[in-house]
């Protein structure tokens, strides 16, 4: 895309794209960080650290949310530049919330300690394996996003992220493994809460594809159900 | 409920999709990406295959457009890309301009408006113009107004004559500012009333279109405010088009817009779609401020 004439316009715009796919990567560590905690159990150290990297985030949000309103308030974007703020304001979000599910199931697990995997038909799931294809999954969509590339976020809505996807299957088969495993009622309800988790942040996955297909196509994809009836 | 909506309930299916047919092959033969064409009922002005010269050089390049009823088409563009000269156009405008010729089809409510037989002066009326610089005469405020429907005998008393100028007036959102002043030179009103008293004065002849050239671009950005919320309001008996240097008063006030590049017609589209989602490169460069 060439440049604009108004060179800060320019500056505005890369930085916002910068401050997102900054703090994509830092939820992405996030992420990371639960692993390694959920690796190292017992010990319950690193539940502390992602709960308390949360307010890094939070901080991250409300700094591209200035941009956002700044680069609407002063440039008035039009076109592709109005898309990619819109864009970058709803994944902005998206991130932020992945980054709550995250901190929630730091917390069920320092209370808990719980974390058995399931096998069910011979394959293994558990809170560990669901949140590794999420790391996985959200590294995808943003660099899908960086790469204007709505051929992976189109498939990844379709295979992975969507509700009958391989995502979902497997959080499925992980809450159906707790209910007939566990004794507990809390050892249940913990494990239920992280499956819950883990199902949220796969929607927010999907969602950030859903923005990349608007940013790219100008095409809201998100309820094909709702008839547009917009008169002027 | 007008005539028009009337009309559009009472076509029935058939005849619907035939006109559709008519319109989709019309759209063929323009390089124009978007929907430059209506169709017939919902079109007020419609331009085929129009070229504009200056002595030798082409200064509209087969440009095809509709201007639809009761909407507010915005025509944007780089300076000298014709936007003016194609706007002109729609009233025989460039007829005072020597040098200048015009080739097309272009009809008002389905008549040929540079048929040799027609009188232009009601066309002018008819199809009225707002330039950029107001230019009331130097005559008084009511003067201004009532000059036009005199000269087109829609008057022959005083009554009628009032009433015209009060309505009009009341119209373009002025009345409440001159009505003590009548006798006032037009030319003593500020920039933006000025503007005004010429929107009240191509209104008393009860144009069926305004045509509008940059008519804010001398203006505050209240004076513009107001004249934009009368084009709204106008927009509900008439037809309006807009040449404007503003992407934002563009997107404000009009329905469709339509971007011209060197005297071609690049893209039309609902205002929305080209301010969110512009088909053509070209357009999406100019609006998001990458030109040049
Ligand atoms: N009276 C004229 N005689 C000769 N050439 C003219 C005349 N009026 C316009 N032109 C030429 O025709 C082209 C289109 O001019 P036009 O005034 O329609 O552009 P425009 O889009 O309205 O520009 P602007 O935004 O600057 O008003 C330009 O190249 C201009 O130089
Ligand atoms: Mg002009």
């Amino acid at each position: 895309m060439s440049s604009h004439t108004l060179k800060r316009y320019d500056k505005e715009l890369d930085k916002l794209k910068e401050q997102v796919e900054h703090m994509g990567e830092h939820v992405a560590l996030h992420m990371g960080m639960l692993l390694k905690g959920i690796e190292d159990l017992p010990g319950d150290s690193k539940f502390d650290e992602v709960i308390e990297s949360d307010i890094t985030i939070n901080g991250m949000e409300v700094k591209a949310s200035k941009t956002v309103l700044k680069l609407l308030a002063r440039q008035q974007p039009v076109g592709r530049d109005l898309r990619m703020i819109i864009a970058s304001s709803r994944v902005v979000t998206e991130l932020e919330r992945i980054g709550d599910e995250v901190v929630t199931i730091a917390r069920t697990l320092k209370e808990s300690h719980q974390h058995s995997p399931c096998t069910d038909g011979g394959v293994t799931v558990s809170t560990a394996s669901l949140l590794a294809s999420g790391i996985n999954l959200l590294e995808r969509a943003l660099l899908a996003l960086h790469n204007d590339d709505v051929e992976t976020a189109r498939d990844m809505m379709n295979r992975h992220v969507a509700h009958e996807g391989t995502y979902y299957q497997d959080a499925d088969q992980l809450i159906e493994c707790i209910k007939q495993n566990h004794e507990s009622i809390e050892e249940s309800f913990s494990a239920a809460l992280q499956a819950n988790s883990l199902k949220r942040i796969c929607d927010h996955i999907h969602n950030i594809c859903e923005h990349t297909i608007f940013l790219i196509e100008g095409e809201d994809v998100r309820h094909p159900e709702i008839q547009d009836e917009d008169e002027d | 409920m007008t005539t028009d909506t009337m009309d559009d309930y009472e076509m029935n299916e058939e005849a619907k999709s035939i006109e559709d047919e008519i319109h989709e092959l019309e759209s063929e033969d323009t390089e124009t990406v978007g929907t430059p064409l209506l169709s017939p009922s919902k079109s007020r002005m419609t331009c085929r295959n129009v070229f504009v010269y200056y002595g030798e050089k082409m200064a509209i390049d087969n440009c095809s457009l509709d201007v639809g009823k009761n909407e507010v088409l915005s025509m944007i563009g780089p300076s000298g890309c014709g936007k003016s000269t194609f706007l002109r156009c729609l009233n025989r405008m460039n007829d005072t301009i020597d040098i200048c010729r015009v080739e097309g089809d272009l009809k008002l409510d389905g008549q040929n408006i540079y048929d040799p037989k027609l009188d232009v002066v009601p066309l002018r009326a008819r199809v009225g113009m707002v330039f950029q610089k107001p230019n009331p005469f130097p005559k008084s405020i009511y003067d201004n107004i009532a000059y036009g429907p005199r000269i087109h005998g829609m008057v022959d008393n005083k009554t009628d004559t009032d009433e015209i100028v009060e309505s009009s007036l009341k119209r373009a959102g002025l009345w409440e500012e001159v009505k003590d002043r009548l006798d006032a030179p037009g030319t003593g009103l500020s920039g933006g009333q000025q503007q005004r008293l010429c929107i009240a004065r191509a209104i008393a002849v009860s144009p069926e279109v305004i045509l509008m050239d940059e008519p804010c671009s001398a203006l505050d950005p209240i004076a513009t405010a107001k004249i934009e919320e009368l084009i709204d309001e106008l927009r509900e008996d008439y037809t309006i088009a807009i040449v404007t240097h503003s992407m934002q008063q563009a997107a404000r006030v009009s329905q469709r817009t339509a971007y011209f590049h060197l005297g071609k017609l690049i893209e039309v589209g609902q205002t929305d779609k080209v301010f969110t989602n512009p088909e053509h490169k070209l357009t999406e460069d100019y609006i998001t401020g990458r030109f040049g």
